[in-house]
């Protein structure tokens, strides 16, 4: 994983966090976070996507949107080591305090900057974990709201959410040079169904990780 | 002058002195990673595991290296960029480490069929052949 970042190879970091999160033993959740954390910040221009290509987009996104979603919803989410390995962070015996390291970005994070109650030997930030958890659930939220909302914004202008051309369609011209779809007249049932599936699926990510029953939605809120 | 290596030990521990050093004379290689380790000495503890034959405590050790200077939402910049370089260099030391640490540390090679078909989600149903390629081959 740390071999992808570091040589910016996204489709390995892609496949591994599919991989990662077929684990079910919860060893790889630190490691699926930090994955989808890399893939997140990621520039994606979903304009001249194919179908293909932005269904994989929305399998990436919709891992990325149920892991954000069920790691802020977590009660004390300072209290798993996951979490603590993935933002580097660690909580004392008594569970009370947390001390950042240097190299985690909380260590920059204005909205820490508040809780810093002292300094250890090795210059690392300590502060009250509970409080840390909060804003680490308010941190994660935020870029979970910011990556779906780019996402969303992205697709409303892409080719493959688009109307086809009609022009072209009717055959009034043999080559068209505007930005919106290009098909065959026989490939047109085909190519709606496909796009009717990707905003079904569209709808799936930017809601994903919400339980159907309205009763534990609710609760999951409060 | 000493009847055993212990006693040795011992008393250069008493006086202060490094006992790393002189457990990898020996050749207690593992005893003198965790020493090292210890001492925050992870690059030279990392080989000493792996010297050792302790491939999964080596894996592990550079895991959590890389996990300190590549925590979530940190990248590659000047300022870690020397200790990174670093890691990567005692990566081919490593030895069949778990898979669990190899998914974490290793280099990876994955098919692009593979990645197309591992996930069950509901965004994985299958898809035409119609527009698999760019649009501009379907104009």
């Amino acid at each position: 994983m740390f071999h992808a970042i570091i040589k910016c190879d996204t489709r390995t970091l892609e496949a591994l966090a599919l991989t990662f999160a077929n684990d079910n033993s919860g060893r790889s959740n630190s490691a699926l976070l930090r994955c989808l954390d890399y893939l997140s910040r990621q520039q994606q221009d979903v304009y001249d996507m194919n179908f293909e290509e932005v269904n994989h987009l929305l399998r990436i996104l919709r891992l990325f949107g149920i892991t954000y979603r069920k790691i802020t919803r977590l009660p004390e989410l300072e209290t798993s080591n996951a979490i603590q390995r993935a933002l580097g962070f660690r909580l004392d015996e008594s569970g009370l305090e947390a001390t950042i390291s240097t190299s985690s970005f909380l260590a920059r994070a204005e909205s820490v900057s508040p809780l810093v109650m002292r300094r250890n030997d090795r210059n690392e930030i300590v502060v009250n974990s509970r409080q840390l958890g909060v804003q680490i659930a308010t941190l994660l939220d935020g870029h979970l709201v910011s990556v779906l909302s780019n996402h969303a914004v992205a697709c409303s202008g892409a080719k493959s959410f688009q109307d086809l051309c009609s022009t072209y369609l009717d055959e009034r011209q043999l080559e068209c040079q505007c930005h919106r779809l290009h098909v065959k007249r026989g490939d047109v049932p085909a190519i709606y169904n496909q796009q009717l599936q990707l905003h079904l699926r569209q709808i799936l990510v930017l809601s994903q990780g919400e339980p159907y029953d309205w009763k534990e939605r609710r609760n999951q809120r409060k | 002058m000493f009847e055993s290596d212990e006693d040795f030990l011992e008393l250069m521990d008493e006086y202060g002195f490094e006992k790393a050093p002189i457990l990898e004379t020996l050749g207690r290689y593992i005893e003198a990673g965790h020493l090292r380790a210890a001492a925050g000495e992870t690059v030279a503890a990392i080989r000493l595991f792996a010297q050792g034959g302790d491939h999964d405590r080596a894996a592990q050790c550079l895991c959590d290296a890389f996990w300190e200077h590549l925590p979530y939402n940190t990248s590659v910049t000047d300022d870690n960029r020397k200790q990174i370089r670093t890691l990567e260099k005692v990566l081919p030391d490593i030895v069949e480490p778990s898979i669990h640490w190899k998914n974490e540390v290793g280099p990876h090679r994955f098919k692009c069929q593979a990645l197309m078909g591992c996930s069950s989600s509901l965004c994985s149903m299958p898809l035409l052949n119609a527009t698999q390629g760019p649009w501009r081959r379907l104009h």
